[in-house]
């Protein structure tokens, strides 16, 4: 049957703290292995700095469902409801197609020259973005 | 589709969030159904219909007249 969304629990200080603790963690191993790698070129740079931009904002994402209960930190704690999953799996439809369409540009802006770091990064981080934002346009459309 | 979420919430004085948490959904789905934006699942038209003690017929209605 329908999925519960349990928002009736109070967020505690340790819960928030581990939370945290571990978003601060995962962020710092991210940017020891991105440092690991060298950045001495641009692609390098949108994969490093992308990622671990994306990594913030999920760790504050989960961190901020205790307080605010968005639609966002419920879908990326599993605890939305099935508007919220129809929504992201839509979101998730237009991420891939964005993903598709870039690796075409990708394609034929590789033959001019553009870096495989950066034809990777563009491909994947197109694709992140525009998942992203759709799921925050559609779930506030209804 | 057009239904009578609303009017059966309002009718037992209940807030959108709490006809969310009674029905495990959130008060932005409740919104959405009662705003006729978001159609529930089949699980969870039952799961209203229930919850007002009323047949799934006599909340949602498929026929814009």
């Amino acid at each position: 049957m329908t999925k519960t969304t349990d928002k009736s629990k109070a967020p505690s200080a340790i819960g928030i703290a581990t939370g945290a603790l571990s978003g601060a963690v995962t962020c710092a191993i991210l940017a020891i292995i991105a440092y690991s790698a060298g950045n001495d070129s641009f692609g390098k740079g949108i994969v490093q700095g992308g990622t671990i931009g994306i990594a913030v904002m999920v760790t504050l994402l989960i961190i901020a469902r205790t307080r605010y209960a968005t639609a966002e930190a419920r879908v990326v704690s599993g605890r939305a409801d099935e508007r919220e999953n129809q929504v992201a799996l839509r979101s998730a439809s237009i991420g891939f197609v964005v993903m598709y369409a870039a690796a075409i540009v990708c394609t034929f802006l590789y033959t001019f020259g553009i870096e495989a770091e950066a034809a990777f990064a563009i491909i994947m981080f197109s694709g992140l973005i525009a998942a992203l934002a759709s799921f925050a346009i559609l779930v506030r459309r209804g | 589709m057009r239904n009578h979420v609303r009017t059966l919430r309002e009718e037992r004085g209940l807030s959108q969030s709490a006809l969310g948490d009674a029905l495990g959904v959130s008060r932005q789905t409740i919104n959405s159904i009662e705003t006729g934006k978001y159609d529930p699942s089949l699980p969870l038209a039952f799961t209203i219909a229930r919850y007002f003690g009323r047949t799934i017929e006599e909340i949602f209605d498929d026929q814009d007249n």
